[in-house]
C-alpha cells in the first residue's frame, strides 16, 4: 500500500485553495506590470531595477503553484515519502530569487553611485507634445505598486494558516516589489529635480532589506533541506512546537531521544531509544549485506496508536 | 474633469513646472548666453545645425560652433566645452554611455541599414534633453 497525501482540516484546505487563487492573481498582475514596466524604460536605473525584479517576482507564485500541485499527489513506489519535499525545494527557489534581486539592486546602485552615472531619461512624443518620460514612468510605477501592497497582505495571514514557507516568501516578494516601486518614484522624482544621485541612492537603500529578507529565507530554506528542527515561519528560529512534542513524546514513551524535522509544512517525528543512536551494526549488515551495511542507519516504527488516543 | 486633466496635462508637459531639471544646469548656463555646438564633419550638419539653431531661439542665445571628429566633440562635451553634438551621430553611438541622446532627427546619411541619426548632451541633463527633444520635433515637423 502507498501513502496517500495527508488528510487537510477542511479550514486548512479552505485556505490552500485561496492560496492557489491568489498566487493565480499574482502571475496575472505581475505579468501585466512586467508589460507595463517594459513600454516605459528608460535610462532610469530605479526603474530597470524594478522591471527585472518584478520578472523574479513571478518566480514564488510559480513555485507555489507548481509545489502545490505536486505535494498533493499520493506517494509513489519511486517516490515513497510522497511529494511533500517539493514545497521545500519551491521555498528554496523563491528564496533564491529574493535574495538574487537584493543583491542585484544593491550592486547596481553602488556601481551607479560609484561611477557617478547621471541617468538620462528622455521623452515620448505624446498628443503632438514632447513629454518627459518620467511622468509616465512615474504613472506606470504608481500601478505596479497598488496589486503587490495588497495581494502581500492578504497572502501572509494564508501563508501562516497553511503553514506555507512559499507563501510566505512570496508575500515578502510582494513586499520588495512595492517598496521598490516606491522607492523609484522617489528616485525619478529626485531626478526631475536634478538630483543625479537620488534614483540609485533611493533603489540602494530598499535592496538593503530585500537582500537582508532572501539570505534570512534562503538560510530557512537550507536549514529545512538539511533535516534542520522545524523554524518558524518568519525566522531561522527553531518553531516552539518542536520542544513540546519532544517533552509530550518523553512523557508517553518515557526517556526517549526524539527527532522532530520538517518536510514542506508537514513535521516528522521519530522516536528512538536513548542510548543507540543508530541501528545495531550486526542488524544493519543482517538487512543489506556485509558491505553496505554501514549505509542503514534507521529502521523507524511508525506508532499511529498513540496519535489516535491523543 | 476633462479641463484639470488638461491643465494638469500642460503643467507637465511644457517647461512651466521647470521640471526636469539639470543636475549640471546646461539650460540654465545656455538661457539668455551662449549655445555652444560641436558639429560633426559631415553630410548632415545642415539639418543639425537648423535643429540648434532652433533651440538656441528658444533660450534666447547666440550660438557658437565648432567642427570635429566625433570622439573629440564627445570629449568636448564631457568637459562641458560644447552642450550638444549634432551633424551625424547614429542611434548606436558607441559613444552611448558617455551621451544622452536625442529622440532620433531623421535618417543617417550614408547608413545602408536606415540607421537613424541623433543628437546628444551630457549625460542626466533631463532638462536640456528634453528642450533638444522639441527642437528636434518641431524641426521634423516643419521639414513634412
Amino acid at each position: 500500500m502507498t501513502e496517500p497525501a495527508p488528510n487537510l482540516p477542511s479550514d486548512v484546505e479552505e485556505a490552500m485553495r485561496k492560496a492557489g487563487r491568489l498566487a493565480w492573481i499574482s502571475l496575472g498582475f505581475q505579468l501585466s506590470i512586467v508589460a507595463v514596466l517594459a513600454l516605459v524604460m528608460g535610462g532610469s536605473q530605479a526603474l530597470r531595477t524594478a522591471w527585472v525584479e518584478d520578472m523574479l517576482s513571478l518566480l514564488p507564485p510559480a513555485a507555489f503553484l507548481i509545489a502545490m500541485k505536486l505535494e498533493r499527489k499520493p506517494a509513489t513506489r519511486r517516490f515513497p515519502f510522497g511529494f511533500q519535499r517539493v514545497n521545500s525545494l519551491a521555498f528554496l527557489i523563491a528564496a533564491t530569487a529574493l535574495t538574487a534581486m537584493g543583491a542585484l539592486m544593491v550592486y547596481e546602485s553602488v556601481m551607479t553611485l560609484a561611477k557617478g552615472e547621471h541617468p538620462t531619461i528622455g521623452s515620448v512624443r505624446w498628443l503632438g507634445q514632447e513629454i518627459w518620460l518620467g511622468w509616465p514612468m512615474m504613472a506606470a510605477l504608481l500601478y505596479s505598486v497598488i496589486p503587490p501592497v495588497i495581494l502581500g497582505r492578504m497572502k501572509l495571514p494564508l501563508a501562516q494558516k497553511i503553514a506555507d514557507k512559499v507563501l510566505h516568501t512570496d508575500a515578502l516578494m510582494n513586499k520588495a516589489d512595492w517598496q521598490t516601486g516606491l522607492a523609484a518614484i522617489l528616485g525619478i522624482t529626485g531626478v526631475a529635480y536634478g538630483l543625479w544621485w537620488a534614483d540609485a541612492a533611493a533603489a540602494g537603500f530598499i535592496a538593503l532589506s530585500i537582500l537582508r529578507d532572501g539570505v534570512n529565507a534562503m538560510r530557512v530554506a537550507i536549514v529545512e533541506l538539511t533535516d534542520g528542527a522545524p523554524r518558524k515561519l518568519d525566522s531561522a528560529e527553531v518553531d516552539p512546537l518542536v520542544d513540546q512534542i519532544t517533552e509530550r513524546l518523553r512523557r508517553q514513551h518515557g526517556d526517549v531521544a526524539v527527532q522532530v524535522r520538517e518536510t514542506g509544512r508537514y513535521m516528522r517525528a521519530v522516536i528512538g531509544p536513548p542510548d543507540t543512536p543508530h541501528l545495531p551494526e550486526e542488524h544493519a549488515k543482517a538487512l543489506v549485506g556485509e558491505d553496505d551495511g554501514w549505509r542503514l542507519i534507521e529502521v523507524a516504527v511508525e506508532d499511529r496508536q498513540s496519535r489516535r488516543t491523543q | 474633469m476633462r479641463n484639470l486633466l488638461v491643465a494638469c496635462l500642460a503643467c507637465v508637459t511644457t517647461a512651466g513646472c521647470g521640471l526636469p531639471k539639470d543636475p549640471a544646469d546646461t539650460t540654465a548656463q545656455v538661457r539668455d548666453g551662449v549655445l555652444k555646438a560641436g558639429l560633426i564633419q559631415g553630410p548632415d550638419i545642415e539639418a543639425d545645425r537648423a535643429i540648434i539653431l532652433k533651440l538656441a531661439e528658444w533660450l534666447d542665445a547666440e550660438v557658437e560652433f565648432q567642427t570635429g571628429e566625433t570622439h573629440q566633440l564627445v570629449e568636448a562635451l564631457e568637459r562641458g566645452e560644447v552642450q550638444v553634438i549634432g551633424g551625424g551621430l547614429p542611434a548606436a553611438t558607441p559613444f552611448k554611455s558617455h551621451l544622452g541622446l536625442s529622440r532620433p532627427a531623421g535618417a543617417l546619411s550614408g547608413s545602408p541599414e536606415g540607421e537613424k541619426r541623433v543628437l546628444a548632451v551630457r549625460p542626466g541633463e533631463n532638462g536640456f534633453l528634453l528642450a533638444l527633444n522639441r527642437a528636434v520635433a518641431a524641426e521634423k515637423e516643419r521639414g513634412q
